[in-house]
């Protein structure tokens, strides 16, 4: 565990201001080797180990010749501060996000999002990166899961269009026509607004056919 | 899996230059996971990955629609 003298170590928040800024930058790698140091010094707490998983990822997504390594390494470094604080619900849906985008074991993903959402049934981002799973052929998640999980995410997130706009999505699955088109008009009411790329999509579930028509 | 994926590549590149995007998911760091889906040769096809920058990084393609009639 990590000794008390690491959250007053002002050589601690030195390291750990440096790895910032380089994550900032974009230079994982760095950021790597300065979390790394820090555990040498330091010891380890979930958190940093949770942090040196998620850099092993972004390095991984970062590589177009990624070969898996990164991969390995992010779920192996996530699985070790898991072990630190099992109740930790995000560390859980990062570990299952890794799985999903990172090494295909889907199943394990949809395992690791139930656990979060178990351990924090109102963890937005959890809730949403498990609905991501609804849809692959391999059935890991079903809609009606799907459909409670996001609908729970909109309550708690509602300025959110991408969120509207995928409930809209998982409504149209499920032959909910009415509640698709609902779902895609509130996606147009946020505060912020629809990022322009994703409009077509949104007509296409709201079934929108042709030209709107212009403002009185 | 390199013959493979020179095979389904045209139709990949097909999907995500015609398709339609949403976001599935978001990384931790804030990157957009996306899902292109798009109907070729009568089949809907989805090609999900991870986009930043105007680069997209996939990690997965499965066809949806798989003898249906679309």
């Amino acid at each position: 565990m990590m000794s008390q003298p690491f959250f007053s170590s002002s050589a601690a928040f030195a390291l750990l201001l440096q790895a910032n800024q380089r994550k900032s930058d974009g230079d994982d790698r760095t950021a790597l080797a300065l979390y790394l140091a820090a555990l040498e010094r330091f010891g380890e707490s979930a958190e940093l180990l949770a942090a040196i998983a998620d850099c092993y990822f972004e390095l991984a997504l970062g590589n177009p010749k990624e070969t898996g390594e990164n991969h390995q390494q992010a779920i192996a470094w996530m699985r070790r501060a898991i072990a630190l604080a099992p109740e930790n619900a995000r560390l859980h849906a990062h570990l299952a996000q890794f799985y999903h985008l990172g090494t295909l074991e889907v199943e394990r993903a949809a395992e690791e999002y139930r656990t979060a959402i178990n351990l924090n049934p109102h963890d937005v981002w959890a809730l949403v990166g498990a609905t991501s799973l609804s849809g692959l052929p391999e059935e890991v998640v079903s809609l009606d899961e799907a459909i409670t999980w996001l609908e729970r995410a909109v309550q708690l997130e509602p300025d959110e269009p991408d969120y509207h706009l995928r409930l809209g999505d998982l409504y149209r699955k499920a032959g909910r026509v009415a509640d698709a088109r609902r779902a895609c008009l509130r996606a147009l009411l946020c505060p912020r607004p629809l990022d322009p790329q994703f409009v077509r999509r949104l007509e296409e579930v709201a079934g929108i056919d042709g030209e709107p028509p212009a403002p009185r | 899996m390199l013959q493979d994926y020179r095979a389904i590549q045209p139709y990949i590149e097909q999907v995500i230059r015609s398709g339609t995007v949403e976001v599935a998911d978001t990384t931790p760091k804030g990157r957009f996971v996306v899902k292109f889906t798009a109907t070729v040769k009568g089949e809907q096809v989805v090609v999900k990955g991870v986009l930043e920058n105007n680069v997209f990084k996939i990690s997965d393609a499965w066809v949806q629609t798989r003898g249906q009639t679309p």
